[in-house]
């Protein structure tokens, strides 16, 4: 046999060959140090990728999964300021509100107020002759 | 439904049964469990570990929001996977990266990037610098597609038919990539192959 190409080397080692091609690789590696050496090193690249895989905090990584996959209390406590922002702004704008309502209220009653003397000027002072006396 | 003493020693037909009813502490131990690997997994195909980490943990929300529609008969592992595989891949989409390299059909094509990286060369001695270190950062600047290929045929031990299906791309181009991925290794790694067959 023909030494084997650099595929079947690959493929041999990921046994993704016929059977029969498996046999006559094993066969020429035993008789081939050139090819022998070509296979060492493919098997010594893929320990060095199986000696990359790394050991990951998991404690840490399945906490914070667990956290995120429960309902947050401090998503409630949010809620809750949000609550209080929302209450706090509907008493702020009823107070301002009432505020207007009750200055309106007493510009208004002013007005009448000095209606109502300016029309008993009048009528004290009127042809009539009649004195009207104000209770005030 | 019934307590579980020890999630532990349940196996993943257990946990998926029971996490399927809500239970926290076995999809708790489903995470255990796997966690390692998705993150690894995760970590190769993106490239960095805070990646890895971050994915793998949308990874894990998914399967905790899918659970119920999980066929408990099928295995577990593979449908987490092939669910990283695809969240890694959408993440590089959204990034505009890995595409093009996800959807290539390179039979026997060149690879996109066959420079050995200036990293590499062979100005230090070889026992200054761990051989495996040398591999995982020989590892790190091969093209995402056949480094993760290789990754799956390697740590997680996939035929190449079962590659293809993760994948979904074919055997031949699973093939090919395994290949190329191993030339490219072999081709950065070169100096170092050679000095540890020199006697010392
Ligand atoms: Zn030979």
């Amino acid at each position: 046999m023909n030494h084997p190409s650099f595929e079947d080397l690959s493929s041999f080692i990921d046994k993704e060959l016929p059977d029969w091609k498996i046999r006559e690789i094993e066969e020429h590696i035993d008789i081939c140090p050139t090819c022998r050496e070509r296979l060492e090193d493919l098997l010594l690249i893929d320990q060095g990728i199986r000696a990359s895989y790394q050991e990951f905090d998991t404690q840490t990584f399945t906490a914070e999964v667990l956290e995120r996959i429960r309902p947050k209390p401090v998503s409630r406590y949010n809620f809750r300021l949000k609550l209080a922002t929302i209450g706090l702004a509907i008493s702020l704008i009823f107070g301002a509100s009432l505020g207007i309502v009750r200055s309106r209220y007493r510009e208004n009653l002013n007005r009448e107020k000095q209606l109502l003397i300016s029309q008993h000027n009048i009528i004290s002072s009127g042809d009539m002759g009649v004195i009207l006396i104000s209770d005030r | 439904m019934y307590k579980v003493k020890n999630y532990k020693e349940q196996d993943d037909i257990t946990l998926i049964k029971l996490a399927q009813k809500g239970d926290e502490k076995a999809f708790e131990e489903i995470v255990n469990r796997y966690s390692n690997r998705v993150i690894n997994l995760a970590a190769r195909i993106m490239g960095s570990r805070d990646d890895g980490w971050d994915i793998a943990q949308e990874v894990f929300i998914s399967v905790w929001r899918n659970i119920k529609s999980f066929d408990s008969t099928k295995n577990l592992y593979p449908w987490i996977r092939k669910i990283t595989v695809n969240a890694c891949y959408e993440e590089l989409r959204k990034r505009g990266k890995g595409l093009e390299s996800s959807l290539d059909d390179v039979e026997d094509g060149e690879p996109s990037i066959d420079v050995p990286d200036e990293k590499y060369s062979p100005e230090d001695t070889f026992d200054k610098i761990e051989l495996n270190e040398v591999i995982e950062k020989a590892l790190e600047t091969l093209p995402e597609h056949y480094r993760v290929t290789l990754w799956l045929r390697v740590i997680e031990n996939l035929t190449y038919e079962e590659i293809a299906e993760t994948l979904n791309i074919n055997i031949g181009t699973v093939k090919s990539r395994i290949n190329m991925a191993r030339k490219l290794m072999r081709d950065r790694l070169k100096y170092y192959l050679e000095v540890k067959d020199e006697p010392s």
